[in-house]
């Protein structure tokens, strides 16, 4: 009997040993990733709090001033032109993300395999091209005196039309959002693309059982389904809109005047061309509230239509 | 018998702490390099500079990083030029070799201001004459005064800050853009005694083309605007422009052209008499404009509206075209004139080769011809050192790096390096007795039109929040704002950042510490029976720092 309880003292010990032991080896495994999580992501969101409600050029000690630079950030109109521009950028963002959702679409009914991977590698080949590239052939394309449009819009005969393009106060967001041609987002596809591939097979033939038509299998069937995904490609993009500067940086540095500033970049210029740290820590909890309560607007109006569906 | 199996979990805590090693290891300074980041900005100003370095001993081993904005593939011979005189330095001090930090200009200051905070700024950093200022009261850089009042090994003159154009006196100005009344740099591709201009690079045959003797380029605003209106009527780009530098520079060809002595006028003559060094005329511009007594002076509606006339002969869209693409307009032929640097000579000698003919002319002054206020001269030669390298405040930490670094400047600065450097480069020299390349000769102003001094021109635009007057002035130049709600808006922002300099010079922080430290030097000095002209100078500096202090005190309000 004492054997039989030895065992069984055994037995309850051991699970519990290795239960701890697998417990500290995921630990081990976890921590370098926490470890630079923390330091480089939460740490850093952590100060720029702090430094908002201070006056500090970087060096000298910081002087607390507590709600003057979200006072002076109510009142700065060129921060206001930015957020206008901004939200012209997020409302052109959110349109185009419809040309990737039905490229996935039109992707996904491809009934060859072969051609639909192929398909897919050529989709996946633009992504290995740096975005300063592509941002500084744009930048060669818009040049007036020796850029492609001009040189195009002049070889045909329509010299008149001829633009300035970034120049141009009016035209330079539309030929910020039109760098994206021709909109398909290959990382937002393929995430469409998986999710349509989870669905279950026995939903697309029962559609076509009942007779769906293609347009019918996209409104009811496809588009409904991708649903989750389609959030989840939502935030990145309310995000980056709301963020993102490096195009405007790299272009026009907010120009003509103001009319491609962005938030972002007027916060970028705030630190490191005024000096002025602490305002444009205060300009990024501004960018953060607001990303923050537009994508849950966004992602609770999609949840309710969902629900409703 | 089965193998013995390895335990995953003393496998896994080997793989975690080799990854701590290899993420320590990275930081681990080699030799020579800042030993730890530095201290955070010190409340109180420097103490006295450190006592003036011994030369570089053998043999310990240095790596002294440069950081600079020409790299090896800039169009300038300025890279190849400092790579000389480093090569040069290590066959005579082997130990010691060098490493170039590159980074161009368009981002630099961005890069070195992370460097700062995170320690790892290099030994020596090429500044711009306005960053001085800001790093030296932000305590990050190594205050030379000591090392320039010892003799240099690589020269004959007593001390080294004896062996510059214009010796001392040229420095006095660099000692007032900062709290500690030190000087922060060596002075290089600049020469203080001269009146070096940013010149027009013009393409003769467009010149021709449109009916001009390109032989004879315009002198005078009139008739550069004539010869720019003859470019645009025969549908050439008269003058290529960017939406970056472009703004500043082509505003400086106005607005430095206006205003000479113009601050003069809101102060004692005491303060403004002819032994008033230029530090004073800095405090008095400071002081100006934060009292808001710069806002709309009688010459800015002539002197803007030139400017925005003169922006009618830049190419379509320029406030689109990035800096790189200005040079490109008119390299190939597409653009008549561009302004640039001596520095950019032998680079666009070599782009242009013979594609074209090609010359340079200074830039045209406005005389009454055009406007009542303009001065009608260039700006004389400065008299002021401006433009060099600066030394990292760390290398205090480590004595025998910081004597191989104030060592190799003192080389850096040699006749034989300057001359050997200038060859090479197609630059000036700030050294005396170093000869002027041929090829640049042609950008020196005429010495008899050169004489215009404290000249005020466009300050109240261009000391203002440098992220915002760029756009405000694209906005003035396109027509989307009045020329009155420009002239408002430019002069709020140079108004509050002058508040600050004004407020922290007669703070605690400001001249206070520096005439302290003065008279207990001038006490030292006395007490030590130093020699009598050295005392002398000691004490015209502290009444001269206690001057300006009652100068500020007198005229700001707040």
């Amino acid at each position: 009997m004492a054997d039989q309880l030895a065992t069984n003292t055994a037995v309850h010990r051991t699970p519990s040993r290795r239960w701890r032991r697998q417990m500290w080896i995921g630990w081990a495994f976890v921590a370098p990733a926490v470890l630079l999580n923390v330091v480089f992501d939460w740490y850093p969101m952590f100060d720029g709090i702090y430094r908002s409600f201070y006056r500090w050029d970087g060096y000298n000690t910081a002087v607390y001033v507590g709600l003057e630079n979200f006072e002076k950030i109510f009142n700065d109109t060129i921060f206001w032109t930015a957020v206008a521009n901004m939200l012209f950028f997020l409302v052109a963002s959110i349109v185009l993300m419809i040309p990737t959702i039905v490229t996935s679409v039109v992707l996904f009914r491809i009934r060859n395999m072969r051609a639909q991977y192929l398909y897919r590698v050529l989709f996946c080949i633009p992504m290995v091209v740096p975005w300063m590239v592509i941002i500084l052939m744009w930048q060669f394309m818009y040049n007036p005196q020796y850029g492609l449009f001009n040189n195009l819009i002049v070889a045909v005969g329509m010299e008149h039309l001829t633009q300035t393009w970034l120049g141009d106060s009016e035209l330079v967001k539309w030929c910020l959002v039109f760098m994206g041609f021709p909109f398909v987002t290959t990382n937002a596809a393929l995430i469409y693309l998986g999710g349509l591939k989870s669905v279950s097979d026995s939903v697309w033939e029962a559609g076509a059982l009942d007779g769906v038509g293609p347009i019918q299998k996209f409104w009811y069937l496809e588009l409904p389904l991708i649903t989750g995904q389609f959030s989840l490609n939502l935030i990145g993009t309310i995000t980056a809109a709301i963020t993102g500067y490096t195009t405007q940086l790299i272009l026009t540095k907010g120009g003509p005047g103001f009319a491609s500033m962005v938030p972002g970049l007027y916060m970028y210029f705030s630190a490191f061309k005024s000096q002025k740290y602490g305002y444009a820590s205060a300009l990024g909890m501004v960018m953060f509230v607001m990303s923050l309560v537009i994508t849950l607007l966004s992602v609770r109006f999609l949840q309710k239509e969902e629900h409703q569906s | 018998m089965l193998a013995k199996k390895t335990n995953p979990f003393w496998l896994t805590l080997l793989c975690v702490a080799m990854l701590v090693l290899a993420a320590c290891g990275a930081s681990t300074p080699a030799a020579g390099e800042p030993t730890a980041a530095p201290e955070p900005a010190p409340e109180e100003p420097a103490a006295e500079p450190t006592a003036a370095p011994e030369p570089a001993p053998a043999p310990k081993e240095f790596v002294i990083k440069i950081m600079t904005w020409h790299g090896p593939d800039s169009n300038t011979g300025y890279y190849d030029g400092y790579k000389q005189i480093t090569d040069d330095y290590t066959a005579m001090h082997p130990n010691v070799t060098f490493e170039f930090v590159y980074q161009p200009l368009d981002g630099y200051k961005e890069l070195l201001d992370t460097q700062f905070v995170s320690g790892s700024a290099p030994h020596v950093i090429q500044m711009q004459p306005w960053m001085y200022g800001e790093y030296a009261n932000k305590g990050v850089l190594y205050n030379l005064n000591n090392a320039y009042n010892a003799k240099s090994a690589y020269a004959d003159a007593e001390r080294w800050i004896d062996t510059f154009s214009g010796g001392e006196s040229s420095f006095a100005g660099i000692r007032s853009t900062n709290k500690f009344g030190g000087i922060f740099f060596v002075p290089s591709d600049s020469n203080a005694t001269m009146s070096i201009g940013q010149p027009m690079f013009y393409n003769k045959d467009l010149f021709r083309e449109a009916g001009l003797d390109p032989e004879k380029p315009p002198q005078t605003w009139t008739e550069y605007r004539a010869a720019m209106q003859a470019l645009k009527d025969k549908g050439i780009i008269p003058v290529a422009a960017d939406n970056g530098r472009w703004v500043g520079w082509s505003l400086g060809q106005v607005g430095y052209q206006f205003g000479e002595k113009y601050v003069d006028q809101f102060y004692d003559a005491k303060y403004t008499s002819e032994n008033r060094g230029v530090e004073y005329y800095w405090d008095k511009v400071y002081l100006s404009l934060a009292n808001g007594q710069l806002e709309n002076a009688d010459y800015y509606d002539d002197m803007l509206n030139i400017w925005k006339d003169y922006s009618q002969f830049w190419q379509e869209g320029w406030t689109g075209t990035a800096e790189a693409d200005a040079p490109n307009l008119f390299m190939t032929g597409q653009a008549a004139m561009l302004q640039a640097g001596f520095w950019d000579f032998q680079g666009y000698s070599d782009l242009i080769g013979d594609k074209f003919a090609w010359g340079i002319f200074p830039v045209p002054v406005i005389t009454s011809e055009t406007s009542q206020y303009a001065i009608g001269k260039y700006n004389a030669p400065p008299n002021t050192q401006d433009y060099g390298f600066t030394v990292n405040a760390t290398v205090e930490q480590d004595k025998e790096l910081e004597a191989a670094v104030v060592d190799f400047l003192q080389y850096f600065s040699s006749v034989e390096a300057q001359t050997k450097y200038v060859g090479i480069a197609k630059s000036f020299s700030p050294v005396d007795g170093v000869p002027i390349p041929d090829e640049i000769k042609g950008f020196v102003n005429p010495s008899d039109k050169a004489t215009a001094v404290e000249v005020v021109g466009s300050s109240f635009i261009e000391w203002g929040d440098g992220a915002i007057w760029p756009g405000l002035s694209q906005d003035f130049l396109m027509g989307n704002i009045s020329l009155e709600d420009y002239k408002t808006k430019v002069a709020e922002l140079s108004r509050d950042g002058s508040k600050g300099y004004v407020e922290s010079m007669i703070g605690a922080d400001g001249y206070a510490p520096q005439i302290a430290a003065a008279e207990a030097k001038l006490a030292e000095m006395q007490s030590d029976g130093s020699n009598e002209l050295m005392v002398n100078a000691q004490a015209a500096t502290v009444e001269n720092l206690k001057l300006r202090l009652e100068m500020m005190q007198t005229y700001y309000t707040p």
